[in-house]
């Protein structure tokens, strides 16, 4: 608008000059502020902003290796105890072997 | 890291009272573009507050990598205001106050008649026109941060804000105030 010099600038500059002097109520900080503190209250801590801690490098990291350790870890201990925990076999049957069948009538199922 | 960047860590960091100065920074600002692109003094200072409320819940996601504070702030303020506009029908303003404190009395009645006819072609613009307008004009943001704002080209702000300033002085030139000084009168009709 500042580039034509018609009759209109005159009323038009002052126009503009009137809309960039608003400003806000002495109060209306106070105002946010209130909202922004009940807002505050009601949620947990903010957590800071990963690009204004330099990057996501250091803490996101070690973090995914703690976590990675943590499974690796979790997953040895339960093929450990699960070992352990596991019946022992009466016998083992070698690969390649069949068990050998016992007739029913030579089986011993004397009660003495 | 400058002024902004270092409150925000403060405020990320639990001190919620540090907020208050970005507030402080930046309310004329927002105030002033919510103002001038919604213009209906009952909503402005709701849609003003809930700009600074919505920066402050999602201050963590706020990369000053992209982009600044304030067109961070005047981005949500943007979006809020286009939303509001898009919902309610905009009834024309008064600037009747501001008249009485800009003007000596006797041009009070011819100003207040103009300010108006302009305030009313300004709420004649579509949203995008307006804000461009408001931004380049009112706020006096450069082009590529108004670009930034819109998540626009610089091209296209260019565009829509010539069409706003056509528009507008077609709107001024149309309109001819009853009481206006005869003698402009008759040169501007002379001209046409």
């Amino acid at each position: 608008m500042s580039q034509s010099k018609d009759r209109h600038d005159d009323p038009l500059e002052a126009w503009l000059a009137v809309k960039r002097a608003v400003s806000p109520s002495d109060s209306f900080v106070t105002g946010v502020m209130s909202a922004v503190e009940r807002v505050a209250r009601s949620r947990p801590t903010v957590t800071k902003a990963a690009s204004l801690s330099g990057g996501v490098s250091t803490q996101t990291v070690s973090y995914l290796v703690a976590s990675a350790a943590a499974v690796v870890c979790a997953v040895r201990v339960y093929g450990v105890v699960h070992v352990l925990l596991e019946p022992t076999p009466e016998y083992s049957v070698v690969s390649g072997e069949t068990k050998p069948e016992v007739p029913d009538d030579k089986r011993d199922v004397s009660r003495s | 890291m400058n002024d902004d960047e270092r409150i925000i860590s403060q405020v990320l960091s639990g001190d919620t009272a540090a907020y208050r100065l970005l507030v402080s920074r930046h309310e004329r600002s927002v105030f002033g573009f919510v103002t001038n692109l919604v213009r209906n003094g009952a909503d402005v200072d709701d849609i003003s507050q809930e700009v600074f409320v919505a920066a402050f819940t999602h201050l963590d996601s706020f990369d000053p990598k992209r982009a600044k504070f304030s067109t961070w702030l005047l981005t949500i303020a943007r979006n809020r205001c286009c939303n509001f506009l898009k919902r309610r029908l905009l009834t024309t303003g008064d600037v009747g106050e501001l008249v009485s404190d800009a003007l000596p009395p006797e041009t009070e009645a011819v100003a207040r008649e103009t300010w108006n006819q302009l305030d009313a072609a300004l709420d004649r613009l579509s949203i995008e026109q307006r804000a461009a307008f408001v931004l380049a004009e009112i706020q006096e943001l450069p082009l590529a941060e108004i670009a930034a704002i819109e998540g626009v080209p610089l091209g296209t702000v260019k565009s829509r804000l010539s069409r706003a300033k056509e528009n507008l002085r077609r709107e001024l030139w149309d309109w001819q105030p009853v009481e206006a000084d005869p003698a402009r009168t008759q040169s501007h009709r002379g001209a046409t």
